[in-house]
């Protein structure tokens, strides 16, 4: 992918200040344009419906539906959506599933630095998982 | 006589030397080779004779008979087609599956009429073969069965020759065999031999001819006819005189035939040096051929006409029926089936007896057998074969029943003296033998024979005619007569059993010789007739004193005596010299001199003669005994010596000694001529009772005959006999063992028995009896009342009276001596034919049974007063229908009711009204039947209408026999404990209500207690995850691009302590999630039971290390979160319990549905545990966990499962609603929580 800076990015996350800090540090750190953004699965399910984005960064916990539940269906409808999900559960047991559903990557909350080149290798068609997913450690 | 018309068949006919010779050869199995040898050894020159060769053949296959005899013989052999005319120098063979016959000259071949099986060939063409002239020859050779026995009879009788093959020869010799028992052979030799004979036969037949009259003969064969006659009635004591002379010609004719002898003197000569050959004559002359049914027409009339009136009569009189000439006693059975036949038909017939006799002692044997061959088929019809015969083998044995009743007898019709008392007289083929004055003889005797109205049967030639009016035909067609009734009794003729007319027939052949005089024909009788002539007269006499032959003019010494004619001679001669005659043969016989007289004066003519006698003994013949030849020899002059003796005018000169020695010698000749006179007549008396002896010895023969049949019945019934008497002993053998065993029963019942006859008397007794009554073996039959007892019992005489009288047992019971006690039973003794035959008497010792009695009685009576004095407790005995027996003092205290008032009341007063409404008492009653006894609390009434708490127990009463016989109920008045007791129950009850209600409430806090804490660890949960979590995240965000930014200003204190702070901040975010995962899943908000479990697998996995394998078969969403969150963390729990207890890195969670509840198993295969013993536990204890889980459970409605098994793992089920049934506080406690996070 030539330009990361014109990628498009949508953001669902249903913590209100996470949201926010989520959109400031993509944009300013990583150069990308985040589009929109929802708080809940039904919202961003209805918004991306006229969206131009590339990829969606889901939560994996949000109020009206699992996220990774929200990834299988918005691949339905839209199969070419890069879909990275962004989580405070590191267990495997979210992980598996959310590849299964579909997702490109999952990184795990906690440490921010590491998502803009998570973002990056999902839209170079790349998958990503946290570090510490990658190497199976458990630290909980 | 005739040479050139042929004449008329039948038995008449003679043959010519011009005829062809049939020989007709019956063989069947081996036959063929004896045919061969027999053409073989016939000579070339054989001429005039014709074969006719019958077989049994193959009736499915050409024979070749034809070709194969061919080459034996020059004679022309052809297999019949069809009618053929028999020409000499041929042989012709039967075609198979025909039947051939010959008649006039002509052969026929016909179809068989009989089935196969039934055929005999043989017989029928031997058959038709009698029927031709002469009868030609017969032969049998080799063959099985009897075919041909019958046929060659018929050929035998016909004049025919019949010969057989010597059985040793033949291959198979029962068809010789039975030929040969027919008796009727003339010869048996080998098939060569035969040939020989046939040639020769061939030569002398029809050269050798005889008239058939007497009067055609030649004088001298006329003499030498009555020579053969004569001769043949000193050999064999049968006189043919009588015969027709046809009959005696042929018979004769025939034998000089098979000998070659060409004129009747040279038979004679033959006759005399062949001793045998005499018999071999009688036979021929005596030859009968019958058969069953001969003439079958006749057969039906008799049987029609004669058998039903015969068997009409007095069932207790004997039919006696006489078959005189049986011959081989077809005839004799014949009416023996008829007569059996129709006595079937009778309700009750009479018994019938048949005479049958012959003079052929061989023929007779041959009835006797009564075994025919089966060519009598032919004869009899199939249903009397089979009810009359057996059959063995190719021959029927006539059966016993029938053979019973034929009696056969030697007998000669015209010597014998007759059967009598007879109902029918069969006699067919018999008169025809005889001459005219011998058949009216012999039908006088049956005249004498038959009853009144009885019958005679004859032979269709046959007839009764001449002078006897006794019969009047009854069926002249079948020539059967009836005896009419005369008025006078019948007479016997007289000849036939006189011994004098004999004598007189014996000197009949003598005769001719008597009149040759007129006619010299030779020199040797010309110097006998001189000799006569010249010869003093001459008589010859036998030993005995019969005249044998007189000269010419002897009879002028004989003078014919008054009374009847007699051929002694002493009775014959003149008185005069009968004395001296009488002392002359004496002395000659006896002492074998001749003897002179001396001589005697007699008076022929008034002429004084002398005459001398000379008496010379001589031997006749072997066979005929001494002779003597007594000549009288007349001395004309009458010398001095004469004149002397004998003149009679001379004695008175005679001295007076002398005169008195003649005197004396003349009185001593009248005594002895008064002693001769004295003797005669003493002979003839003793004759006429030798008559009645041969009569009765008539009789006894018969009987004889029938006691020999009888003995054989007798030792078969010995047999029985025999048997029965085995039978006996052994019963008696058995009586002996059933009476012992009864001696033994007797005596091991120890019952003092006594058996007592209808007058009292001792007849039997056991020996327990001997201590009662002192009886000893003597007192047997002696009178009961003779005997003294130790028994107080004065009645026993009436009482067995009575018995006697009224045939009804009679039963006391009677003491004896030192205290014991008798039942004594006294029944009437019936036999086993139900006759009363006495008394019977049995003391059976009943001491012990009393005593006891008496002993159960007193304690009765002991338990009675105690039961009555009983007064705290109510004792009450029911009778079956539950109505009060007793009651005792108890219970009139008890219930206020007096005995009296109580007693014959229902037991249902002391019930309370609406105890008896329900039907109570019964109950009880029927409770008690069934089971016993039962216990009995209710409240009870009394009769002031109070109530009390009565508590007690029915009991059934049973009689020995296991009948009710009532009941037994006690009681007691416990009002008070029953007051106790309730106040007590309702104490308790009240009790339990509280602690209950108190378990339930303390169980709801509880539940809303476990409900809350989850709640607020969901809560905390939340607020950890959603809020605090997330603000740290962003923190941390912001940290991190604080220090970015810090980074390019080089402010190195400032970015430590950033660095730092983000590492607390690393460390406060993973206490958060680890709280937040203790706190409550995250997972398990918004996913289903099976993700939750899918999460704790990982979670344990990655704790703990194990395991866990998941079956699931759906999410499994529970609604409710609360209930959802206490599974989860019961599954978790066990789960736990897995790792710390079983010892194993393994376990499964099996989660599955049925119908409205979820089921959640852990299964482990790990060391497992006593259930038991966990549940004693107490529930707080933590490391097990289990019981707090199932109590958690239950306040949802759910529950736990465990089942354990030291060293084989621990299986745990949770069952879970799917909607919970909260009990308790949950409902009271927090709603659930909503949805959102």
């Amino acid at each position: 992918m030539t330009g990361s800076a014109e990628a498009r990015v949508y953001l669902v996350e249903d913590h209100d200040v996470m949201r926010e800090m989520i959109g400031e540090f993509l944009e300013s750190r990583a150069g990308l344009t985040v589009v929109g953004c929802a708080s809940t699965a039904g919202a961003a399910f209805a918004e991306l419906e006229g969206l131009d984005i590339e990829l969606v960064l889901v939560d994996t916990s949000l109020p009206d539906m699992n996220g990774i539940e929200l990834v299988r269906r918005l691949l339905d409808r839209r199969p070419e959506t890069l879909c990275l999900m962004y989580s405070g559960h590191e267990e495997t047991f979210y992980v598996e599933r959310a590849l299964e559903a579909g997702a490109k990557g999952y990184v795990v909350k906690g440490n921010p630095r590491e998502l803009p080149g998570a973002i990056q290798k999902v839209l170079n068609g790349g998958t990503y998982l946290s570090r510490a997913l990658r190497h199976g450690e458990s630290r909980f | 006589m005739d040479s050139t018309n042929r004449p008329p068949a039948g038995r008449e006919a003679l043959t010519s030397p011009d005829d062809v010779l049939i020989v007709g050869i019956g063989a069947s199995a081996g036959g063929i080779e004896a045919i061969q040898a027999f053409f073989e050894g016939l000579p070339e020159d054989l001429e005039g004779v014709a074969f006719v060769v019958v077989m049994h053949l193959d009736p499915e296959r050409e024979s070749s008979l034809a070709e194969v005899l061919q080459h034996r013989t020059s004679l022309k052999v052809q297999q019949l087609t069809e009618r053929h005319k028999i020409e000499a120098g041929s042989v012709y063979v039967i075609p198979p599956n025909k039947s051939l016959s010959v008649a006039d000259g002509y052969l026929s071949v016909e179809e068989f009429a009989q089935p196969r099986g039934r055929r005999a060939p043989i017989d029928l063409f031997f058959r038709s073969l009698a029927q031709s002239p002469g009868g030609g020859i017969g032969i049998a050779m080799s063959g099985g069965g009897s075919d041909g026995a019958v046929g060659l009879k018929a050929v035998e009788e016909a004049g025919g020759l019949v010969m057989v093959q010597d059985p040793d020869e033949a291959a198979h010799d029962s068809m010789p065999l039975s030929v040969i028992a027919t008796g009727m052979v003339d010869f048996v030799l080998p098939a060569r031999e035969l040939a020989v004979k046939v040639a020769e036969f061939r030569r002398s037949w029809g050269a050798i001819q005889v008239p058939e009259q007497q009067t055609e003969l030649p004088k001298d064969e006329q003499e030498a006819l009555q020579g053969i006659l004569g001769l043949l009635w000193n050999r064999t004591g049968h006189d043919f005189c009588d015969y027709k002379d046809s009959t005696v010609l042929r018979r004769i004719e025939r034998r000089m035939q098979v000998h070659h002898v060409e004129s009747l003197g040279q038979y004679l000569d033959f006759l005399r040096t062949h001793p045998p050959e005499a018999q071999a004559l009688l036979k021929s002359l005596l030859i009968s051929v019958t058969q069953f049914f001969r003439d079958g027409d006749s057969w039906d009339a008799l049987a029609e006409n004669v058998i039903p009136e015969l068997l009409e009569g007095d069932p207790e009189e004997n039919v006696r029926v006489w078959v005189p000439g049986c011959a081989t006693g077809e005839e004799a059975y014949s009416i023996a089936i008829l007569l059996a036949e129709r006595a079937a038909d009778l309700a009750q017939a009479p018994e019938f007896q048949i005479f049958a006799s012959d003079l052929d002692e061989e023929a007779l044997a041959f009835a006797r057998r009564g075994v025919y061959p089966e060519a009598i088929e032919a004869d009899v019809s199939e249903e009397r074969l089979q009810r009359f015969f057996s059959r063995e083998g190719h021959h029927y044995r006539v059966k016993e029943e029938l053979r019973e009743r034929v009696l056969f007898a030697s007998h000669n019709l015209l010597k014998d003296p007759p059967f009598s008392r007879l109902r029918l007289v069969t006699c067919r083929n018999l008169l025809i033998y005889l001459n005219r004055p011998l058949q009216q003889k012999v039908v006088r005797i049956f005249e004498y024979a038959l009853r009144p109205g009885g019958y005679l049967f004859l032979g269709s030639a046959e007839s009764v005619d001449g002078d006897t009016g006794a019969f009047r035909s009854a069926d002249k067609k079948h020539r059967i007569y009836r005896r009419e009734e005369t008025g006078e009794p019948a007479r016997l003729p007289e000849l036939a059993f006189d011994a004098r007319s004999v004598d007189e027939r014996r000197i009949e052949p003598a005769r001719p010789i008597r009149q040759r005089g007129t006619l010299p024909s030779d020199e040797l009788e010309r110097h006998e007739e001189f000799l006569e002539s010249h010869a003093p007269p001459s008589i010859v006499v036998t030993a005995d004193h019969k005249i044998l032959h007189l000269s010419e003019s002897a009879g002028r010494y004989l003078e014919r005596p008054g009374g009847l004619p007699s051929n002694d001679i002493l009775r014959e001669v003149r008185s005069e010299l009968r004395l001296d005659l009488q002392a002359a043969l004496s002395m000659a016989f006896d002492a074998g001199r001749s003897t002179s007289t001396r001589p005697i004066k007699v008076r022929f003519n008034g002429e004084a003669s002398w005459v001398h006698i000379i008496v010379q003994p001589g031997h006749g013949e072997t066979d005929t005994g001494d002779r003597a030849l007594v000549l009288f020899a007349e001395v004309e002059a009458t010398g001095a010596g004469h004149a002397e003796d004998t003149d009679g005018p001379t004695h008175a000169e005679r001295s007076p000694l002398v005169h008195r020695l003649e005197e004396e010698t003349r009185r001593l000749r009248d005594r002895l001529q008064a002693t001769i006179e004295q003797y005669e007549s003493s002979k003839e008396e003793m004759k006429a009772a030798n008559e009645e002896l041969q009569s009765m010895n008539e009789e006894y023969k018969s009987t004889a005959e029938e006691l020999e049949t009888s003995k054989e019945e007798i030792q078969s019934v010995n047999e029985e006999l025999t048997t029965v008497n085995q039978e006996l002993k052994e019963k008696v053998e058995e009586l002996a063992q059933a009476n012992s065993d009864l001696q033994n029963l007797m005596a091991a019942t120890e019952v003092g028995t006594l058996f007592l006859d209808r007058d009292l008397n001792i007849q039997r007794y056991t020996p327990h009896i001997t201590e009662l009554f002192n009886v000893m073996p003597g007192d047997v039959g002696r009178s009961i009342t003779h005997l003294t007892h130790d028994v107080e019992y004065e009645h026993l005489v009436e009482d067995a009276e009575l018995v006697l009288d009224k045939l009804v047992p009679l039963e006391r019971e009677v003491r004896g001596r030192r205290g014991a006690w008798f039942l004594m039973r006294m029944r009437p003794y019936r036999t086993m034919k139900d006759r009363i035959d006495g008394v019977v008497v049995t003391f059976i010792d009943i001491t012990r049974r009393r005593d006891e009695e008496e002993a159960r009685r007193k304690a009765e009576e002991r338990y009675r007063l105690l039961v009555q004095s009983v007064e705290e407790y109510a004792i009450i005995l029911l009778d079956t229908e539950g109505q009060i027996a007793t009651w005792n003092i108890g219970a009139e205290r008890l219930f206020g009711y007096d005995e009296s008032e109580a007693l014959g009341q229902p037991g249902a007063i002391i019930f309370t009204a609406e105890d008896r409404e329900m039907g109570a008492p019964e109950d009880e009653l029927a409770a008690a039947a069934k089971d016993e006894s039962v216990t009995n609390e209710r409240w009870h009434l009394r009769k002031d209408g109070s109530r009390f708490w009565g508590s007690g127990m029915m009991t059934a009463l049973h009689l020995p026999d296991g009948n009710l016989r009532g009941f037994a109920k006690g009681m007691g008045d416990h009002t008070d404990r029953k007051r106790a007791e309730d106040e007590l129950v309702e104490l308790m009850a009240s009790l339990e209500g509280r602690i209950e209600e108190r378990t339930r409430e303390v169980r709801e806090l509880a539940s809303s207690l476990t409900m809350a804490e989850q709640h607020e660890r969901t809560r905390v949960a939340r607020i950890l995850h959603s809020d605090l979590q997330q603000m740290l995240y962003s923190i941390q965000m912001k940290l991190a691009l604080a220090r970015e930014d810090l980074d390019d200003t080089s402010a190195a204190p400032a970015v430590a302590h950033l660095r730092e702070s983000e590492e607390w901040l690393d460390r406060a975010l993973d206490t958060t999630r680890q709280l937040t995962v203790e706190l409550s899943p995250p997972v398990l908000e918004k996913e289903g039971l099976t993700d939750a479990i899918a999460w704790l697998r990982t979670h344990m996995l990655e704790l703990h290390d194990i395991e866990v394998e998941i079956v699931a078969d759906g999410p499994y969403y529970l609604p409710n979160e609360d209930w959802r969150l206490l599974l989860f963390q019961a599954v978790r729990e066990l789960l736990f319990n897995v790792v710390k207890h079983a010892g194993t890195d393994r376990a499964t969670v099996e989660l599955s549905e049925r119908e409205d509840e979820i089921v959640i198993r852990v299964v482990d295969e790990g060391r497992g545990f006593d259930v038991s013993s966990v549940a004693e536990r107490s529930a707080g204890d933590s490391s097990v966990g289990l019981l707090t889980i199932g109590e958690r459970l239950k306040l949802f409605g759910g529950r736990l499962e465990i089942e354990s098994t030291p060293g084989a793992g621990t299986r745990a089920s949770l069952h879970a609603p799917i909607e919970p049934r909260r009990r308790g506080a949950v409902e009271a406690g927090e709603p659930a929580a909503g949805e959102a996070s």
